[in-house]
């Protein structure tokens, strides 16, 4: 086995192929990660605002998340007019998963800042807009990060199904590798996946701590 | 676009035989049902056990969140290179993708039983048998079918990718109409995929507020009205 | 964080808005400006085909980008009309079958001419290659030793066969052995190429299988091709299918001269070393298109 894998990497076609698509993979997975977490932020403050959109909010999110994703990626040119074979799907595909997934922890978030620091945030003079991000929304981090860290590892592994429709970054390692009994090809790929799912996942964590400093002062906010 | 569609759905050809919608949905389903029953017999005791007892909880988190990241096409793939072509092997990962979620599910379940209440049982002297199936398992149910739930989702997802190691299914239709240029084909597959997944969540839900104990589910209610 | 709101806002008033797409999503983008886009269709041999085109053409000094594994025809013809792709590998006779479902010319040269004079205005073929990789069915060596040996012994026993084929193949060839050879497979089960179909009827799940004249699985498995002595099969050369204008002379020059290059014991050879030694597709084309020295 190690042999196999040393043959296929000592091929510059291999390691040019794996590169290439390896970055497809990052590309195709952590951009809808990006967009799903802005789309997710506002709706998930519509939702904390307005108790009537709540239901419909909550309940549209579970709905795209249990469609199956290679479902959803051969719907999304029907709805939207993209072309079949774009990556366009793919990633707006994943960023209505990530959406999905993060709702109902940004909704929790939100509402579980305590009245009474809103309260002094708005006697101290923040407009409603400004107390959301200078107040609610670093609260709120560690618990988005946590979903985030959850949406990321699901999008990374998802990426890969992309494959069937000619856009699936490592998920190519499968398809070429099940065509040619290439075993090799197929666990380069899985290990590939799992590796860039963790390395994400450290990062996620690395910027949880950067960007909550007052955490590592003092539990203030205990972690969900 | 919406025309072809329509011409696609109403052609009865399409309804039609083996390779049909309504055979092929339940031939979708009938992989789902048994993957995840196969599953969960496997999960679910090894979870209550896990539970019970707390050995290796922390082993099942780990190996569960690292599954999540595992590419399930890349698993089906593999497993069919391995143990060749036909259905066992292609339901072999499934049912290998089911079990982490149940199996968290079931831990998570048994784990979120509160002590007091376990405490209770001793006191009133259930043995360590019965407090496991009188009062940690009814407790641990709602967070059990939760785990299910997710199972269920992830394995009609990969059905359907698994039409490409050849196994039957709504993920044939979608495929083969992707093969010869087909969009109607694919998108008529899609719909149904998606209304499938979506119809059986709504029904694992149902089941889930059927089995959950009365007293559990008033006092979930009871709870949120509180917060 | 104003911005990202309205960005959010604006995200989810385009999903609605454009709630209803119009037009078939298999035709698409605008025609391509800057690197040659060379694609390939589902399957290890076109992958191939496609680096040894990437090849020669970089060779010329143009910038090239690979965009494998698109699908099959009725998907690549449309993306190179639209001018998504600029070439990809074909081969003649399934080519004309497709842009012309009428033709009638079997041999290399007639399929070829056909071919020119079918293609719609946008698309264009270059020199076709000596190679030629057709449709084959086959058996197993069992059945052959059962009398199986020629398409024109099928007919018969169709009714107990249940062939294996790509998808795609029901569409093409169903009527068309109905009325060669008055031939009605019990069943056609729809396979992908190369492996999986070749495990099926190895497993006695088909008992013919559709595969292709160069592949290497049918040496290594004493499988036995079926003749085709009414010609059913068209011939079959790797010819380049271009986006027209969209390659100059010297870029031309350089694909006819490794499709001469290119015989069907060379494919042969090369998809040998791509299956069984499970060699790189890059790596050989880049082997070749020097041993061609274009």
């Amino acid at each position: 086995m190690i042999e196999e894998l040393l043959r296929f990497f000592a091929s510059p076609g291999y390691r040019e192929m794996t590169l290439t698509l390896l970055g497809e993979h990052v590309y195709l997975s952590l951009t809808p990660l990006v967009l799903g977490a802005l789309l997710a932020l506002p709706l998930g403050r519509l939702a904390q605002r307005h108790h009537r959109l709540r239901g419909p909010i909550l309940g549209a999110a579970s709905v795209v998340y249990t469609i199956p994703s290679l479902a959803l990626f051969v719907l999304i040119p029907g709805v939207l007019g993209t072309p079949l074979l774009s990556p366009i799907n793919v990633i707006i595909a994943l960023a209505l998963y990530t959406a999905a997934l993060l709702m109902r922890p940004v909704l929790d978030a939100l509402e579980s800042v305590p009245g009474h620091v809103t309260a002094a945030a708005t006697a101290m003079g923040y407009r409603p807009w400004r107390r959301f991000v200078a107040v609610e929304l670093p609260l709120a981090i560690p618990v988005l990060i946590s979903a985030v860290r959850m949406a990321s590892v699901s999008n990374i592994s998802l990426v890969s199904v992309g494959a069937l429709i000619g856009i699936g970054g490592l998920g190519g390692l499968f398809t070429d590798g099940f065509e040619r009994r290439y075993m090799v090809e197929i666990l380069v790929g899985i290990v590939l996946t799992l590796l860039l799912a963790l390395v994400v996942d450290l990062v996620l964590v690395g910027l949880r701590k950067l960007l909550t400093p007052w955490s590592r002062a003092s539990k203030v906010v205990s972690e969900p | 676009m919406i025309a072809d569609l329509l011409a696609w759905l109403t052609n009865p050809e399409h309804w039609r035989g083996a390779g049909g919608v309504p055979a092929q949905t339940l031939l979708h389903l009938y992989y789902c049902v048994v993957s995840v029953g196969t599953a969960m017999l496997i999960a679910v005791p090894l979870g209550l056990y896990i539970g019970h007892t707390g050995r290796g909880a922390t082993a099942v988190v780990a190996v569960s969140n690292a599954m999540r990241a595992l590419p399930t096409l890349g698993l089906v793939t593999m497993l069919v290179l391995i143990f060749g072509l036909g259905d066992t092997p292609a339901l072999a990962g499934l049912v290998i993708l089911a079990i982490p979620a149940i199996l968290a599910g079931t831990c998570a379940g048994v784990d979120s039983v509160p002590s007091d209440i376990v405490d209770a049982a001793r006191g009133m002297g259930m043995t360590s048998i019965q407090r496991l199936w009188r009062v940690e398992l009814p407790n641990a149910l709602p967070l059990l079918i939760g785990g299910v739930r997710s199972a269920m989702l992830q394995v009609v997802a990969t059905a359907t990718v698994a039409a490409y190691v050849n196994l039957g299914g709504l993920g044939r239709i979608l495929l083969d109409g992707l093969a010869v240029g087909h969009y109607e084909q694919m998108a008529a597959a899609a719909l149904f995929i998606a209304l499938l997944a979506v119809a059986v969540d709504l029904v694992l839900a149902g089941i889930s507020r059927l089995v959950v104990p009365r007293g559990l589910a008033l006092a979930a209610e009871a709870n949120r009205d509180g917060s | 964080m104003r911005r990202v709101f309205a960005l959010g806002l604006a995200l989810v008033a385009t999903l609605t808005l454009t709630g209803c797409g119009s037009g078939d999503p298999l035709e698409s983008g605008s025609g391509s400006q800057g690197p040659i886009v060379v694609g390939s269709a589902d399957f290890a041999e076109s992958e191939l085909l496609m680096e040894i085109y990437a090849e020669a053409l970089r060779s010329t000094g143009a910038e090239v980008r690979t965009k494998g594994r698109i699908g099959a025809r009725e998907v690549y013809v449309k993306a190179v009309r639209q001018g998504e792709l600029s070439v990809i590998p074909d081969y003649t006779g399934n080519l004309l079958k497709y842009v012309n479902e009428k033709a009638q010319a079997t041999k290399s040269q007639p399929v070829y001419d056909a071919l020119k004079q079918s293609l719609p205005p946008q698309l264009g073929v270059l020199q076709y290659s000596p190679a030629e990789d057709s449709d084959v069915l086959t058996v197993t060596a069992e059945t052959a030793a059962s009398g199986l040996r020629s398409m024109a012994d099928l007919g018969p026993r169709c009714g107990e066969l249940v062939l294996g084929a790509p998808a795609e193949w029901k569409v093409r060839w169903k009527d068309r052995i109905a009325e060669v050879y008055g031939c009605t497979f019990s069943e056609i089960r729809e396979l992908q190429a190369g492996s999986v179909t070749v495990d099926a009827l190895l497993g006695g799940e088909v008992q013919v299988a559709n595969l292709f004249s160069t592949s290497a699985a049918i040496d290594r498995n004493n499988l036995v091709k079926l003749a085709d002595p009414k010609n059913m099969f068209p011939a079959q050369n790797v010819v380049p299918l271009v986006h027209r204008g969209d390659l100059n002379r010297q870029q031309t020059d350089a694909l006819n001269r490794v499709s001469q290059a290119l015989t069907t014991t060379k494919l042969a050879e090369l998809n040998k070393r791509l299956m069984v030694d499970k060699a790189n597709p890059a790596d050989l084309a880049k082997t070749f298109v020097t041993g061609v020295g274009v």
